[in-house]
């Protein structure tokens, strides 16, 4: 199935499931009818945040079939951001309701004579404003990666499954049996989604163990893992793609990070893979340099539709700083063991020419394919044929070919080399469908 | 560019919650 048919489905399936406790509630209303507008529109927006919240994680459970249609990133932005419509909504209800006549005292969910249907719910919405502290002040509140990924799992659960209760206990258009059933349905499609992501997936993953092979230091303060498979064919993947990589005893616990293949892509069973990974303190700083040829490493993949694979041009443009280079890399490494005459365009940014990562090889690799690397430098140094200080539409206008209109562009960078640059390519007039872009700062 | 159409989705999908919440009020209230 064509990956936008795909995309489609799975939107449409994602839309039926948020709103359809108001179908059902709408039809089978029991005790419930008759109430205030408002009182009932504050119901409604309680119902959608529960299915929204619950729903949050089938987004973020790297179904392969959902997360090839859309993305792996843009599946996280989404989930992050209905994760802020569901918590406005929650807002919402509580207000609509409080207003509608519930008592204040209830806010405190220790007071006396409070029941305890609306415990739960006040409990809930505490776990569900953790949740948003946690997540978008995460760097603010210097949490490690691994540390946020145990918090944000524990608060969310807790607040799905205080919800429920609260649902359950307190609403009227609970009480009769529809709803009652479509909840339940609900909880079993989580919870075989949950049982699949915890243990079926973890179980298939034991059985593929990888092995580091070298631990490579590279320039820009990264390294290069290089893996191998362990009894099993390993994986092939597409160039500019990415796989979730884990270094724990074993796959089942927590602590997965997204990282970028930086090898020629090839469909041959059973060969080595590398990856490369930028040091930014906790893991990539500690973990990664420590780990010695021998050892045991976790790799779930391959992620990720940011790939020449899918977007077919007469040629290509690549823009890359820090750590995005890597996905561009493995791109430019396939196109030339492919033997790919098209042209590609690279600009290559960074502080200066010894903080670039992989920019002997990129060198190298202009021999053997057609490539023209514009290097694009803070601090350029006696390098003349550098551009200085940060792209900008006038740099890419001045490198850009004739036909650039009709090239198909790939950034990957910080988020404000990729702000500018998406503005930038508008600016010259490429239209949106040309530009692809994989963004990895999720938190 | 597929970020900037997730933000557009994501206001689309709010706005159609809000309208849907509006029309079930309406169905269900007194």
């Amino acid at each position: 199935m064509a990956p936008m048919v795909r995309a489609i489905l799975w939107f449409g399936l994602y839309l039926f499931l948020i709103v359809f406790p108001l179908l059902v509630g709408a039809n089978w209303p029991g005790e419930a009818a008759g109430r205030p507008f408002w009182m009932q529109f504050g119901v409604a927006c309680g119902f959608v945040a529960f299915s929204i919240m619950a729903f949050e994680f089938a987004l973020i459970s790297k179904v392969q079939s959902v997360s090839s249609a859309f993305g792996q990133d843009v599946l996280l932005q989404f989930h992050r951001q209905m994760g802020i419509v569901a918590s406005v909504l929650i807002l919402v209800h509580a207000v609509l309701m409080f207003l509608s006549g519930y008592p204040l005292a209830w806010l405190n969910p220790f007071a006396a004579g409070n029941i305890w249907a609306m415990r739960w719910g006040i409990l809930a919405a505490l776990a569900i404003l953790a949740l948003m502290v946690v997540s978008l002040g995460r760097k603010r509140l210097r949490l490690s990666y691994d540390s946020w990924q145990l918090t944000h799992g524990f608060l969310a659960e807790t607040a799905v499954l205080l919800s429920l209760v609260h649902l359950l206990m307190f609403s009227a258009f609970s009480a009769g049996g529809p709803m009652r059933l479509l909840l339940g349905v609900y909880c079993v499609l989580l919870l075989a989604l949950r049982v699949w992501f915890v243990v079926i997936k973890p179980i298939r993953m034991w059985s593929r163990p990888w092995e580091v092979v070298e631990n490579i230091p590279e320039h820009g303060n990264s390294r290069t893992l290089v893996l191998k498979p362990v009894g099993h064919a390993g994986i092939a993947f597409e160039p500019g793609q990415f796989a979730w990589l884990s270094t724990r005893a074993t796959p089942f616990h927590k602590g997965w990070h997204p990282i970028s293949m930086s090898s020629c892509a090839h469909d041959e069973p059973g060969r080595s893979i590398a990856f490369t990974i930028k040091n930014l303190g906790d893991w990539s700083g500690e973990v990664v340099p420590a780990l010695k040829p021998g050892r045991n490493i976790w790799v779930d993949g391959p992620y990720g539709v940011f790939t020449p694979e899918r977007e077919q041009g007469p040629g290509y443009v690549l823009i890359g700083g820090g750590a995005g280079i890597t996905p561009l890399y493995s791109m430019c490494q396939t196109f030339a063991q492919r033997g790919d005459a098209r042209p590609v365009l690279l600009f290559f940014c960074g502080r200066d020419r010894d903080s670039l990562t992989f920019a002997e090889q990129i060198e190298a690799l202009q021999k053997r394919m057609n490539l023209k690397v514009v290097y694009v430098l803070e601090h350029p140094a006696r390098d003349r044929t550098a551009e200085t200080g940060h792209i900008t539409a006038e740099i890419l206008r001045k490198h850009l070919p004739r036909q650039y209109k009709r090239y198909e562009y790939f950034i990957c960078g910080p988020p404000g080399l990729m702000d500018a640059m998406e503005e930038a390519l508008v600016e010259l007039g490429v239209r949106a469908h040309h530009v692809h872009t994989e963004r990895f700062d999720w938190v | 560019m597929r970020h900037d159409i997730v933000h557009r989705v994501v206001l689309l999908i709010a706005v159609l919650v809000v309208a849907l919440c509006f029309l079930f009020a309406y169905e269900v209230s007194g």
